[in-house]
């Protein structure tokens, strides 16, 4: 899997944070609209496009967006 | 795998009931905020729940369910050899549930009561313990009686959930069969790790009396000890991972496909996570109905609440062929099947009866008890 599709995945996942906010290593725990169902939203996103189950701590541990990418990565 | 089969157990009836009071949740929005609200209804599909009133329980509520069953089908209250309450949210520390539940509805001396301690996951595992002790036994009709009110633990500033639970409770009349159709097959599972996932960490024996103190969490909200904390992106990573792998497992269990069955009455968890299930199951949202949009996520009454929604008031003379699916707490879940008649299910009713007696604040209370 590659960064760039994951990070798109990711921003899908948010309504108003504008597109060019996402980046490697952005911060996603700050970013305003970041709330516990957009979280949610995450997790069903990383369940369905890569069949990878995250845990509630996988989330609080990423600090990054490339973080949490490579948390998926090394549950593929 | 704890594959259980029951060929001559039928579910004869299906009830369930409310409180009265509905709560909306634009009534959280000065809490709250007015957008996370419109977020939040927009996201689980709630759009109001009922709350019962002071001292009226998640027993009230089953109660009622098991009356109705037994005064619309003109059931013979001696004939019922077993009763089993399924909930955690019970009555008393002592005695269990069901026998405060067998003497008020009347029930015979020669009749098995007892609770079992589970919640969302309550039907398949009912449906599992009281069709074998039916199996097994000259019993030849029960009552599996469910129910919930987590409001009554859950801390009001809660953002998180305390705009998504509802409270209801619910009753199933199973009887022995031996015609075409009968039998009721299933699956239960649990994963003991995520037993803190769901918890209410206060009050049991293993801390009975932690401070009353509410402490901000790290997800931002208030809780005591003796409210509920749930780990919502736990439960949801294990949901929509264990509940579709167990009924694929289930269905090619008895060789059956989601096309085999008119309705899968799941439990009312969120919108979203029906909408994860529908989309792993490859079925289309009608199959799997809702009705956590008036009523919120109402646990283990959730399934007889959903049928009831949709089939109480129908009398189709064809059966229909029922998958059923609870999970939470617990960890704990499974899914089990059956056919039932839409004659069979009554609507949901609406209720506000307390057991009055049972309230007992005063030495004097308890000794006006009837005896």
């Amino acid at each position: 899997m590659e960064l760039k599709d994951f990070i798109a995945n990711f921003a899908e996942q948010f309504d108003e944070t504008d597109v060019n906010e996402f980046k490697p290593e952005t911060v996603f725990h700050d970013l305003e609209e970041y709330s516990s169902l957009v979280a949610l939203s995450i997790i069903a996103m990383i369940n369905e496009e890569y069949d990878v189950t995250l845990k509630g701590d996988d989330m609080s541990a990423a600090v990054t967006i490339e973080d949490l990418f490579n948390i998926v990565k090394s549950k593929m | 795998m704890a594959f259980y089969n029951l060929p001559n157990i039928r579910i004869a009836a299906v009830a369930s009931a409310v409180p009265t009071e509905v709560v909306k949740l634009e009534s959280f929005a000065d809490k709250f905020g007015a957008d996370y609200v419109e977020k939040y209804k927009e996201q689980t599909g709630v759009q109001q729940f009922r709350k019962t009133r002071e001292h009226q329980t998640a027993s009230d509520l089953a109660f009622a369910a098991a009356e109705n069953i037994i005064n619309t089908k003109g059931i013979d209250r001696e004939s019922i050899g077993a009763l089993v309450f399924i909930a955690h949210s019970k009555d008393y520390w002592r005695p269990a549930t069901a026998c405060v539940l067998h003497k008020r509805l009347g029930l015979n001396k020669d009749c098995a009561a007892f609770d079992i301690s589970l919640a969302c996951s309550a039907v398949p595992y009912g449906m599992y313990v009281v069709g074998s002790m039916m199996m097994t036994s000259d019993i030849d009709r029960a009552l599996l009686l469910v129910g919930e009110t987590p409001q009554k633990i859950t801390n009001p500033d809660d953002k998180s959930s305390c705009m998504l639970i509802g409270e209801g409770g619910g009753a199933f009349l199973l009887e022995k069969s031996n015609a075409e159709g009968a039998g009721i097959s299933g699956i239960c599972r649990s994963f003991g790790q995520g037993y803190n996932a769901i918890i209410m960490p206060g009050g049991g024996f293993r801390n009975p009396n932690p401070p009353t103190e509410e402490y901000v969490w790290k997800d931002g909200n208030r809780r005591s000890m003796y409210n509920v904390m749930m780990r919502g992106e736990d439960v949801f990573a294990f949901t929509i991972s264990d509940i579709p792998k167990t009924i694929k497992e289930y269905l090619a269990k008895v060789e059956k496909t989601v096309e085999d069955f008119d309705c899968l009455a799941v439990h009312q968890a969120n919108k979203f996570i029906l909408q994860m299930l529908c989309k792993k199951l490859k079925v289309g949202q009608e199959k799997m109905p809702m009705c956590l949009d008036r009523y919120g996520n109402t646990s283990a009454a959730s399934i007889p609440m959903v049928l009831g929604d949709v089939y109480g008031n129908r009398d189709d003379a064809k059966d229909i062929n029922v998958l059923m699916s609870g999970f939470g707490v617990g960890l704990s879940w499974g899914v089990c099947s059956a056919k039932i008649s839409p004659k069979d299910i009554l609507p949901i009713i609406e209720t506000d009866e307390i057991f009055e007696e049972g309230i007992i604040n005063t030495p004097e209370d308890y000794y006006n008890l009837s005896k």
